[in-house]
């Protein structure tokens, strides 16, 4: 059989990188094209589910314990909170604004969740911090601009719907 | 100021008379020449409601005193409780002209909904002879139904401004203005405009159309005088027309509208969520999230190769029959995985008659928790090395548990290459 030609690409970024594939790439355009068949590979190969959506892909293994998975909900649940405190629209601001490591710390400093932040291992301190920064890089949930600067990816969705699933507990709780 | 006021009030009594001295395309032109001025009145009045007597003043400052006077002769403003506004006629004029009104709120629209359905009543009613009568009803619901569609398109386009507007934020509003703003939009104007014209809904206009349209044809084909005739067709074809146009104006809503209120509803939601999720951020569950795999799935054909060849003989359904619990107690070895050292082991041991039991026996002897890596690690070696190890396989299984799969692999026998 023949593989598409971004095969090694594919399977390099979303099982060995475990990173997103976003929007743009030529590795996420294969992807798109042959949904059907990553999806029967993944699965039947590695038990994987792959998650393919018009911006970005990534894969999944009903793992709902990562540590890296909970520094990402802190610190985005607490920038939201902050861009929103602010008067802006956060959806907006996640997706074009260029976000600068100084404003963030800022901002985390600022912010009555701070003990959240100081609580949460992988965000407790600016030097672990900017490990998470780079950790995010990797896993091409920001993309970095020089050394002090970055913007999200669309991959950044994935954990706002997340946070959306939640809104819909909330209230399917208070229904019942 | 007072002075000023009993001038004007004065003024606007005499033109009571005045306005027949004035031909009509007089003050037609007197509007051409002084429409900036009408444009600003009529934006005041928009906005305010009336002109009051300082905003007047402050618009006509530098305008000469026959201007302001013309304005009260020709009557487009008149005076009321000492403010002015310009005459209802002009208004509308004007607003027509500049395409600008303020959105009709949906229950002055909803009065179409008794107007329309009471004209039509009257009409079917209209006994055929009284023909004089029936000419009169037809007109008057023609010009109703004229009326409502005029109605309906200025308010989608006030609304469809507004909205626009609001999305590229000309006026630079903070946020939860904007919020604010598009939720009264959307509460008060959108929805409630598109129930009006949701012709899903049994008691919106639209569908009172669509059954006056029903009437019309039947109305067409039965015998009436030419002149009856005549003005059923015309009722028909307004009411086709009508029901194509309501269409698109549901469609701008749908289209343009409401978006904005999903949006917004989003971007709550995920807040919410958020700040459930921050309540205890440690103990809640976290989006699923792959971790990279630690050993390399191309370049290293080995170890995913073994993974591949044990993975064929997984059998989900047995229970787990390899007990880790109370495994020996964990010696001086280094808890990371090293290949040298189970190599040497490996080498000292042979021959080894299955192969995959001595794997698991040999790591439990370090882990009290037996870690699927190493272990693929560890049953990699023989196949590795593959010229200092000769390989039986048999027939026989042995049944392995591994992170939660049972294997059924096959027994392997290791003995030392002969030289």
């Amino acid at each position: 059989m023949n593989y598409p030609k971004e095969h090694f690409q594919i399977v390099e970024a979303l099982l060995r990188e475990g990173r997103f594939l976003i929007e743009g790439e030529a590795a996420f355009a294969t992807l798109k094209e042959n949904r059907a068949f990553y999806q029967e590979f993944f699965k039947l190969s590695f038990q994987l589910d792959l998650e393919l959506t018009a911006d970005y892909a990534l894969l999944k293994s009903s793992r709902n314990n990562d540590a890296l998975a909970r520094d990402i909900c802190v610190f985005l649940g607490i920038l939201c909170y902050e861009i929103d405190r602010e008067g802006h629209n956060l959806m907006e601001r996640l997706q074009f604004a260029v976000f600068s490591v100084e404003e963030i710390e800022q901002k985390l400093a600022l912010s009555s969740f701070f003990e959240i932040i100081e609580a949460t291992p992988g965000l407790k301190d600016e030097p672990t911090r900017r490990k998470f920064y780079n950790q995010m890089a990797r896993r091409q949930l920001i993309i970095k601009q020089g050394e002090d600067a970055f913007r999200f990816t669309p991959a950044h969705r994935y954990f706002l719907e997340y946070a959306r699933s939640f809104s819909r507990l909330i209230i399917r709780e208070e229904e019942e | 100021m007072k002075a000023q006021r009993s001038k004007w009030s004065s003024i606007t009594k005499d033109s009571r008379t005045m306005i027949y001295k004035a031909e009509p395309d007089k003050v037609l032109r007197f509007v051409q020449d002084n429409f900036n001025l009408l444009r600003e009145l009529y934006r005041l009045q928009l906005r305010d409601s009336i002109v009051s007597q300082d905003a007047f003043q402050a618009l006509t400052t530098y305008q000469g005193e026959v201007i302001k006077k013309r304005l009260f002769d020709y009557k487009l403003l008149t005076e009321r409780n000492g403010d002015y506004r310009l005459t209802e006629a002009v208004r509308q004029f004007l607003g027509f002209l500049l395409n600008e009104f303020k959105p009709l709120l949906p229950a002055q629209l909803r009065r179409y909904q008794i107007s329309l359905g009471d004209l039509f009543g009257l009409l079917q009613t209209t006994p055929a002879s009284q023909e004089d009568l029936l000419l009169e009803r037809q007109e008057h619901l023609y010009d109703e139904i004229l009326s409502f569609l005029d109605n309906v398109a200025g308010n989608t386009s006030q609304l469809l401004r507004k909205t626009q507007r609001l999305k590229s934020n000309k006026r630079q509003l903070s946020y939860p203005e904007r919020v604010h703003q598009a939720r009264h939009l959307i509460e008060h104007y959108i929805q409630p405009l598109n129930q009006i014209l949701n012709h899903q809904n049994e008691n919106s206009i639209t569908r009172l159309l669509w059954r006056m349209g029903e009437r019309m044809i039947l109305e067409k084909i039965a015998t009436h005088s030419p002149a009856i005739q005549e003005r059923y067709e015309q009722l028909d074809d307004l009411l086709r027309s009508a029901n194509e146009h309501l269409l698109r104006q549901s469609r701008i809503i749908t289209r343009e509208l409401l978006p904005l209120l999903e949006r917004l509803q989003r971007e709550s939601e995920v807040l919410n969520g958020w700040l459930f999720f921050l309540e205890s951020p440690l103990l809640r569950p976290v989006p699923d999230f792959t971790k990279p795999s630690r050993y390399p799935t191309f370049s290293d054909q080995t170890e995913s190769e073994v993974r591949f060849f044990l993975e064929q003989f997984a059998n989900r359904q047995e229970g787990i029959l390899i007990s880790v619990a109370g495994a020996a107690t964990e010696n001086s070895l280094p808890r990371f995985f090293d290949s040298r050292t189970y190599a040497r082991r490996l080498q000292a041991a042979l021959p080894v008659a299955n192969y995959f039991q001595w794997c698991i026996d040999t790591l439990q002897q370090y882990e009290s928790q037996l870690d699927a890596q190493h272990f693929i690690q560890l049953a990699s070696l023989v196949f590795d090395e593959t010229a200092n190890y000769t390989l039986l396989f048999s027939e026989s299984r042995v049944r392995l548990q591994l992170a939660g799969i049972t294997y059924l692999a096959p027994v392997i026998e290791v003995k030392p290459v002969q030289s």
